[in-house]
């Protein structure tokens, strides 16, 4: 009797414990994003300036002499003046530069480099790279001087008109999200005047079994995975873009539309069938009794009883677009720019995510979680508006 | 021309607009369905399926078997547990509608972002790497909320009376959960499972961010490997040769023969499941 009580106790509290797993995920969810994409703007890439050199087996830091240096020298950020001592081609050779550092993590280097007879080049913006020459080709010795990465500007990450992760470093993703909401609206604005027409006719015109008929149809539609859609848009969207306009790609903002037009379908629809079908028969009666028509009933009646319904349907079809990612980096383009023409390649913030992510590394790869970030709040302000029109709805 | 004859048109050209949206569904739906069945009928060989590993899908097929074991392996008990504390346990209180408000939250969240914790979560802080048990586990939180919801369904089915009768036979609230209702709740379980398992087979961003793309035989689930969504995304994003685009064909036929079965199984599930509780408060 007494463990068949704490059986009981046990397992309600285990029942409870476990419960709480979706809170617990959702907050190590937003808690993980937020923690990894916030920091390139709180704080800068390194402390250190930081040397690198290639097929130098002794070198001496201002003062310090390093033997067949293997992975960083680091030297403190606020130095001013770095001189180099090293043997190239039996001679001795000193290479000085002057940095000027700021404020904590951030700092310049001035220029001219005097490096003769090495070039010094400038692979990317905090960077800078001098190359001795060996007397063999593809051998020359070469030192990297690498700068610390100040923190950046969120107002620039957002409004920035260039996506340059790997040499220049800019990070400025206004061209994509431009790029989203303009596939995400041209795709409600095709979607929601067909699936509202064809939900209305489902609920209101067609016979019973038909009904149910074409309901299994749209979740069968629901359920095709997302790269299935990718993979039929690029077989047969793409051709019919380019051979209706004659442009020399149809991977553009227009073939993405279409493709998340024909996604958003199934969602928009079965919400909007749901609410519709929720409407009491008392209203159609006393319309159809005041003389209204068939027609004028469901549009005039039935429709803007279930509007908040019909609504949340449509936001929750464009949070979808806005996260959709594999059927959208497969027709879409991906060209990081401002459109001026629908026939433009077109990139979006998931597409970004999802074709760096493989070699993404340091800042880029945080960057991409601060992507993640700007999708997480524009989807969970669609979620919490769906929320607020379903509870008005029910009042 | 009178006001009812006006009316007349304006109805008409409104009723031939909703056939044409209506139409419009079916093509696409019939269309990409068709299409896909089609052409990959003549180009499907057995040997795309059971030829040597390194031609044939047999890797695809194991590393997205796997994943879906694993997925559904944590997220079946948790999500069954949350369900039945939430309709048995704490109906209509305040843990409840909180618990609700973050399960529908994570079900809104897009998959990419999903994606993105996992990598972070599963495959760096806690060192597993790219591999399918990452991958499971990203994707068991991602069908968390499926699972949740569809049992929530099937608990709600189960009458009232049931519960009162087995309590007030003496069984405690444990016993009458799993003696009482949970047999009858439990093909409404089982289709949460299948949709769950489908959701699985076709997501493919978090997959790709946390399994990767290592087109090997996985022997552990620590190993990476690829599932038959990145395949076809693999193959039709860098297809070269025409062999490839076979392939994909045969990819994606799969995954819609796959949402097939699933969509029959729920159904016929769904329709037993319906005539036995029809029968069951019939008593």
């Amino acid at each position: 009797m007494i463990s068949r009580r704490l059986t009981d106790i046990i397992f309600a509290w285990l029942f409870r414990a476990f419960s709480f797993t979706g809170v617990a995920a959702l907050g190590a969810i937003v808690i993980f994003i937020f923690i990894q994409g916030t920091q390139p703007f709180l704080f800068s890439g390194g402390e250190h300036v930081r040397l690198v050199v290639e097929r130098i087996d002794q070198i001496t830091v201002n003062g310090v002499v390093h033997d067949k240096p293997d992975g960083f020298i680091e030297l403190p950020w606020d130095i001013k003046t770095v001189t180099l001592q090293f043997t190239n081609q039996g001679e001795e050779r000193t290479l000085v530069f002057n940095l000027a550092p700021e404020k904590k993590g951030k700092t310049a280097l001035l220029l001219p480099i005097e490096s003769e007879p090495g070039t010094a080049s400038f692979p990317d913006a905090f960077t800078c790279s001098v190359s001795y020459p060996s007397g063999l080709p593809g051998l020359n010795q070469k030192i990297h001087i690498i700068l610390p990465e100040s923190s950046y500007s969120f107002f620039k990450f957002l409004s920035g008109m260039e996506w340059l992760p790997a040499y220049q470093k800019k990070f400025g993703i206004f061209p994509m999200i431009v790029g989203t909401i303009y596939v995400c609206f041209g795709a409600l604005l095709l979607g929601v005047p067909i699936a509202i027409l064809c939900a209305l006719f489902m609920s209101e015109f067609m016979p019973k079994k038909i009904t149910s008929i074409f309901r299994s149809g749209v979740e069968l539609l629901a359920g095709i995975p997302s790269v299935v859609y990718g993979f039929f848009g690029l077989m047969v969207i793409v051709p019919f873009v380019k051979k209706t306009f004659n442009v020399p790609s149809g991977n553009s903002l227009l073939s993405a539309t279409l493709v998340l037009t024909i996604m958003i379908l199934p969602t928009i629809i079965a919400v909007s069938e749901k609410s519709l079908q929720a409407v009491p028969r008392s209203r159609r009666e006393a319309s159809l009794a005041l003389g209204a028509s068939k027609m004028q009933t469901s549009l005039f009646v039935v429709l803007p009883h279930a509007k908040s319904g019909v609504l949340a349907g449509i936001i929750l079809g464009f949070s979808r677009a806005v996260g959709e990612t594999m059927a959208v980096i497969l027709v879409a383009g991906n060209s990081a720019q401002l459109i001026k023409n629908p026939l433009e390649g077109v990139r979006t913030l998931t597409a970004t995510i999802a074709l760096e992510m493989g070699y993404a590394d340091g800042r880029h790869s945080q960057m991409l979680f601060s992507i993640g970030i700007v999708l997480l709040v524009m989807v969970l302000i669609l979620n919490s508006l769906i929320l607020f029109i379903r509870r008005r709805g029910d009042e | 021309m009178n006001y009812l004859e006006k009316r007349k048109i304006s109805d008409g050209v409104f009723l031939g607009l909703m056939c044409a949206a209506s139409l419009i569904v079916i093509i696409a739906l019939a269309g990409i369905i068709a299409y896909i069945l089609i052409q990959s009928a003549g180009m499907v060989k057995l040997s795309t399926f059971f030829g040597p590993v390194s031609e044939s899908f047999l890797p695809m097929i194991v590393s997205t078997a796997w994943t879906v074991v694993v997925s559904l392996a944590i997220a079946l008990p948790v999500g069954i547990m949350t369900a039945i504390y939430l309709h048995e346990y704490a109906l209509k209180s305040k843990a409840s509608s909180y618990i609700g408000l973050a399960i529908d939250t994570l079900a809104g969240i897009p998959s990419i972002i999903y994606g993105l914790f996992g990598l972070l979560f599963f495959c760096r802080f806690l060192n597993l790497g790219q591999s399918i048990a990452a991958g499971g586990l990203t994707l068991s939180i991602m069908i968390l909320p499926v699972i949740i919801r569809t049992t929530e369904e099937a608990l709600k089915t189960v009458p009232d009376s049931f519960r009162e009768g087995s309590l007030s036979l003496g069984a405690t609230k444990f016993q009458t959960i799993v003696h009482v209702i949970l047999p009858p709740a439990l093909p409404g379980i089982l289709t949460a499972a299948i949709l769950a398992a489908g959701r699985v087979v076709g997501e493919s961003a978090p997959v790709l961010l946390t399994v990767g793309l290592a087109r090997n035989l996985p022997k552990t689930i620590l190993e990476p490997g690829r599932t038959l969504t990145i395949h076809l995304y693999y193959l039709t994003k860098e297809a070269i040769e025409p062999d490839d685009f076979a392939h994909a064909f045969a990819a994606a036929a799969v995954l819609i023969v796959v949402v097939l079965i699933i969509n029959t199984l729920v159904k016929i599930i769904g329709k037993g499941f319906s005539a036995s509780s029809e029968g069951g408060n019939e008593d």
